[in-house]
């Protein structure tokens, strides 16, 4: 007797556990299809919208110093402590009301600024419905950041406030500036100028919506060209100071 | 062989503006007989629409083949071996340019990122003397799915659905938003949890008369129990139908070059 009932255990185990395996597939198939992709994993932005969503729902320095240190993870880049600690302390005035948020202009500023430092090409100059562009495409990626706000400028049920907040938080705006180099450099969507854009707005507005530009690797170059000769004619002081300039331009504080 | 690029040390110290230098071709002297060229991988990560994809850097694992010489050649090197490209430029010293290169690559696995859905790629690329190549891959996300993501606003369907993980019905009805691209609101509705697929909402749609063509933003939000809207997803929805306004133009800020001076 007591032999069956050892005999029996792992049977009931294993039986409990082809139990569960059936009940989970046949729950699977009553959804009638796989859930959707998570924002947690997968992709580029999920560990920065992991950190906003800590930022968002606990707050607390230490979940904003690991928001910006994601910040230039996410676009591979290592930068001086004092520039992160800059934006992380703005961070931390803004997220505790102490200060207000970056219009989007002053990205818009930053990045025309650079341009003319590095005399790159017309189309690395920006506007504010480019950096606009910008955001509304990133918040795909990482909704709890990009448009965000604090949580308390989150819309009310019955409210007519806009989700995507016009004002950028300090890390969001470090941010969006870094994004919108970078697809300066090598995204054919943003390496327009204002012309071309304008010479393609019916057809992305007609026979080809949602569609991107064709790209053209000479842009890359170009911009890559404009950036090391820069970088050549500059003193280490002035390149240094660079980034502390781009956050003055944004109105971080020192 | 290969030797990470080092001209740019300044890319361990400087960031936003010098965001740039990474894709540094160009950085060593082109005069140098040495110089070869450079590598860059860029990963262009899509959601719905091609429109909207934004490019990071990524790290590829590539490796190359001479072809053939397209004018007077400097160097001497005829083949890399598997190499990891990036996140910075990489550089090719003494790799035989200008010439005809066949380059084969693929994205180098990396934690918490699916790898881009081209797989190995092989490109055969013209290169100049110290130019900058940039190997791409495409990675396709969809956090958030709409059926259907395109309406004809003269027949738009009665309801969309939208697959979001995470929504929650416990403080109240999720919401759906709808933005232009300008980013203005054009209307807010509570949306249903259908019951039978947990992933899945459903919301009436409202009247479009006014919607021109282009790719609208649809974000989706969870009701906290403060009544404040929790965003948990946001996808595009196409629209067809209506003459879409003229590119608006924007004065440039930089007319007090004090304010955008570096």
């Amino acid at each position: 007797m007591r032999n069956k009932i050892l005999i029996s255990i792992p049977i009931a185990v294993v039986m409990s556990l082809l139990g569960t395996a059936i009940l989970y597939n046949l729950e699977f198939r009553a959804s009638g299809q796989t859930p959707p992709p998570s924002y947690d994993e997968n992709y580029s932005f999920a560990q920065l919208n992991i950190k906003a969503r800590a930022v968002n729902e606990i707050g607390g320095s230490s979940n904003i110093n690991a928001l910006v240190d994601e910040i230039f993870n996410t676009f591979s880049l290592v930068v001086a402590s004092d520039v992160k600690a800059r934006i992380a302390n703005s961070e931390n005035l803004y997220q505790t009301n102490q200060r207000g948020g970056v219009a989007e202009v002053e990205v818009v500023q930053a990045i025309n600024g650079l341009q003319a430092k590095f005399n790159s090409p017309e189309f690395s100059k920006t506007d504010l419905y480019e950096v606009r562009k910008l955001r509304q495409a990133l918040q795909l990626y990482a909704p709890q950041f990009v448009g965000h706000g604090r949580q308390s400028e989150q819309s009310f049920v019955g409210d007519v406030n806009p989700t995507i907040v016009p004002e950028m938080s300090p890390a969001e705006a470090a941010f969006v500036l870094i994004a919108m180099a970078h697809q300066k450099k090598a995204n054919p969507n943003y390496q327009l100028t204002f012309a071309e854009r304008d010479a393609q707005w019916n057809d992305l507005h007609t026979t080809k919506i949602g569609q991107g530009i064709e790209g053209d690797p000479i842009r890359s170059q170009q911009m890559a060209d404009a950036i090391a000769a820069g970088v050549a004619a500059m003193t280490p002081s002035e390149l240094l100071a660079i980034p502390h300039r781009a956050l003055d331009i944004l109105g971080i504080e020192p | 062989m290969t030797q990470r690029v080092s001209f740019i040390s300044l890319i361990l110290v400087v960031s936003v503006a010098i965001s740039g230098c990474n894709s540094g071709g160009g950085g060593g002297n082109s005069s140098d007989p040495n110089i070869g060229f450079f590598l860059i991988g860029d990963r262009f990560e899509q959601s719905q629409t091609t429109g909207s994809t934004i490019v990071v850097p990524t790290i590829m694992r590539a490796q190359g083949q001479f072809i053939e010489p397209q004018g007077t050649i400097r160097g001497t090197v005829e083949s890399f071996p598997v190499t990891d490209i990036g996140p910075a430029a990489t550089q090719i010293p003494g790799a035989k340019v200008p010439a005809k290169w066949r380059i084969t690559y693929v994205e180098a696995a990396q934690p918490g990122r699916i790898p881009c859905q081209d797989g190995i790629r092989t490109v055969e690329r013209n290169v100049g003397v110290g130019e900058l190549e940039r190997l791409t891959c495409t990675a396709r996300v969809f956090p958030v799915t709409l059926i259907p993501n395109s309406v004809d606003v003269q027949s738009p369907p009665t309801t969309i659905e939208i697959d979001v993980e995470g929504v929650s019905n416990e403080h109240g009805q999720p919401q759906v938003a709808i933005l232009n691209e300008f980013g203005q609101l054009q209307f807010a509705v509570p949306a249903t949890i259908i019951e039978s697929a947990k992933h899945r909402i459903s919301f009436t749609v409202p009247n479009m008369n006014d919607f021109y063509n282009g790719v609208y933003t649809v974000s989706v939000s969870n009701v906290r129990a403060t009544g404040e809207w929790d965003v948990i997803g946001v996808g595009e929805l196409s629209v067809y139908g209506n003459v879409p306004p003229q590119l608006p133009q924007f004065p440039n800020p930089c007319v007090i070059p004090a304010e955008c001076l570096f």
